[in-house]
């Protein structure tokens, strides 16, 4: 299990999260993004979840990375939804945290 | 009437989730905590020494020191190195050949051993976490094969649903993170929308690997086109498609070499905490084999293996023959066990398993609560509208409450009563048709305040009780680093609390007046009240 790939997943989640009218405005009151920005920021996340899969099966190879990277979806989309649930604007500071945790 | 497909599968959706759901809610629960399994069977054996990783090498001492002494006759031996998770035991098999006269049931064995030691290890008789977990495929009380028929059918079903569910899902990705409490059946349905995307994976996985486990059961006919009718022909199929190697016996005494000093070697290749278990045909013969097994292959159930022979030489035996339907029908059984997982993977195992289960409570809530309100308007309600609600009442809250009970039982019930293992089980059933009978006569709204409390009351009791009846509370298993029953009980601990959280939030959204809620956008029940 990897924390690099964690991190990849939870931002690049948040970053989708951020791309949706409905949710920026949770995230970052007062802020509208054009529709280049949204389509930005949705490519930006893909590539995040991408090289998040890459990290896990790079770590524990194809079978258990793929494995663990589905279970670490699952865990960040649940988190993520109830973060913006109830207390939307610490998602960015949840993601300077998944970093420092990351990184140490 | 012309409909569309995906109202069709709407319909379709609706009515084999509401029929099946409440038995695949008993299967969701009882094989989620079977990933858990091992750490259950410690809770529920309290008289074992503290639990401990331990090394395959010395494992595989403790293991030779007692196998030699209790059953140097024996045709097999077979031990499981706990190098994985912390356990308190090591576990040793043996069988002996046919010819040894002994009955059927003397041929065949198991004991718990201390891992330092190698000392046979007795605690009290209980079903534990083997026989929860068994439960969510063979049931309870039913012969095998009508439980496997019913587990087939159901799982089958819930794949339809799962299937269905998506086709019918409006907005999977607008509504991607979308979670609104306190909005009644918008929120039911956020709830149950979001904790089955976020599975899905694991939903689709766990499904369709369950019914592969009896292929041979559901479609017989398979077999019987290829190799005809018969108990002969069904055996010979299976020494087709698991080919076992048969070890010949020379009748010549020979010591034992040191497993020990094999299972070290074969560490030295594969590297250290590797090692997963060894097989010993023959001991003390001089045609003995030692298997020891390696790392598991990715996901699958097959695994690495170097053989040794009675000089403790290596012999290098040619690779087997895997055909892929093979690789794919153990892959799907070997991601459906899980038992590759290390402790983080385990627990998001754990919570997928749990969101399975709230994706089927909340459904079946999210049926009543839509036809609630039409419900209400009539002089009385529907029979199958009063069937469902109490149900719900008594099934999502009596089955948690049934489980307490079993673990309450394990530390309650006289140490030498006779078929205590069967009382824990009975005791879960008895206590689970008793809150059923309570939901069917309590008025609808008490009744989950009520049933969330006792559940609450009987989880938060268990750390106490067991801190009480013996000397391994909560306390001594952090001090002494005995994660296994350590986490048990701070689970129990957590259980408890949400089911106080949730018969709280049940009680104050009741008590708002009707009007107030739709205005409001108070937090209803929480999305944690089912993760039990």
């Amino acid at each position: 299990m990897s924390p690099a790939a964690l991190l990849l997943a939870w931002l690049g989640f948040a970053l989708f999260c951020l791309a949706m009218p409905r949710h920026c405005m949770d995230i970052l009151p007062g802020r509208k993004l054009t529709a280049w920005q949204q389509r930005l920021l949705t490519l930006a996340g893909a590539v995040l979840l991408l090289f998040s899969a890459r990290t896990a099966i790079a770590t524990s190879g194809i079978a258990l990375g793929l494995t663990s990277w589905a279970g670490l979806l699952t865990l960040t989309l649940i988190l993520q939804s109830l973060l913006l649930t109830y207390l939307p604007r610490l998602l960015p500071g949840s993601c300077v945290v998944m970093l420092l945790v990351a990184v140490f | 009437m012309v409909k569309t497909f995906r109202e069709s599968m709407g319909g379709l959706h609706i009515w084999t989730g509401l029929v099946f759901a409440w038995l695949l809610f008993f299967m969701f629960i009882t094989g989620t905590l079977g990933y858990f399994d091992t750490e259950i069977d410690r809770w529920m054996k309290p008289e074992l020494p503290a639990s401990r990783v331990v090394s395959a090498v010395q494992s595989a001492e403790a293991a030779q020191r007692y196998l030699e002494q209790a059953h140097p006759q024996a045709e097999t031996w077979f031990v499981q190195f706990p190098v994985n998770r912390a356990t308190s035991t090591l576990r040793v098999h043996w069988q002996y050949p046919k010819n040894s006269g002994r009955s059927r049931e003397e041929r065949r064995g198991s004991a718990w051993l201390d891992l330092e030691t190698g000392q046979q290890l007795s605690s009290r008789d209980t079903g534990g976490g083997q026989a929860l977990y068994r439960m969510h495929y063979r049931l309870a009380y039913l012969p095998h094969t009508l439980a496997e028929w019913l587990v087939g059918i159901f799982s089958f079903f819930m794949l339809l649903a799962l299937i269905s569910g998506v086709i019918i899902h409006r907005n999977i990705f607008r509504d991607f993170f979308t979670f609104r409490p306190g909005k009644r059946q918008r929120s039911w349905l956020d709830l149950h929308n979001l904790s089955s995307v976020a599975s899905l994976p694991f939903q689709l996985m766990i499904t369709y690997s369950g019914l592969l486990f009896f292929l041979t059961t559901y479609m017989p006919l398979i077999v019987v086109g290829s190799y005809g009718f018969g108990g002969d022909k069904m055996n010979a199929f299976i020494d087709e498609i698991f080919p076992r190697e048969r070890v010949e016996q020379r009748h010549e005494v020979k010591p034992m070499p040191s497993l020990k000093v094999l299972v070290a070697d074969a560490e030295n290749h594969w590297g250290a905490g590797k090692a997963g278990g060894l097989e010993v045909h023959w001991p003390g013969d001089a045609g003995a084999e030692v298997h020891i097994r390696g790392p598991k292959e990715g996901v699958t159930r097959n695994w690495a293996e170097r053989v040794y022979d009675a000089d403790g030489q290596r012999v290098v035996k040619a690779e087997p023959d895997r055909v892929p339907q093979m690789t794919f029908y153990s892959t799907m059984l070997g991601l459906h066990e899980g038992t590759f997982a290390g402790p983080i993977l385990r627990w998001l195992y754990f919570s997928s398993g749990l969101l399975g289960a709230v994706m089927v409570a909340s459904g079946l809530i999210l049926w009543s609560v839509k036809r609630r309100a039409r419900q209400l308007k009539q002089a009385r309600p529907d029979r199958g509208f009063m069937l469902v609600e109490r149900l719900n009442a008594g099934s999502l809250v009596g089955l948690p409450i049934g489980i307490a009970v079993y673990f309450g039982a394990n530390r309650l019930l006289p140490l030498a009563m006779a078929d205590r293992a069967d009382w824990e089980l009975h005791l879960l059933f008895i206590s689970w048709l008793a809150v059923l009978l309570f939901a069917s006569w309590r008025p609808i709204r008490r009744c989950w305040i009520e049933l969330c409390g006792l559940a609450a009351l009987s989880y938060l009791a268990l750390p106490l009780l067991n801190g009480l009846t013996t000397s391994k509370h909560l306390l001594w298993s952090l001090s002494e680093q005995d994660w296994a029953m350590a986490a048990i009980d701070l689970t129990f601990l957590v259980s408890g609390l949400l089911f106080a959280l949730a018969a709280l939030q049940i009680r104050r959204y009741w008590k708002e007046p009707a009007a107030k809620r739709t205005a409001s956008a108070s937090p209803s029940v929480p999305s944690q009240e089912m993760a039990v």
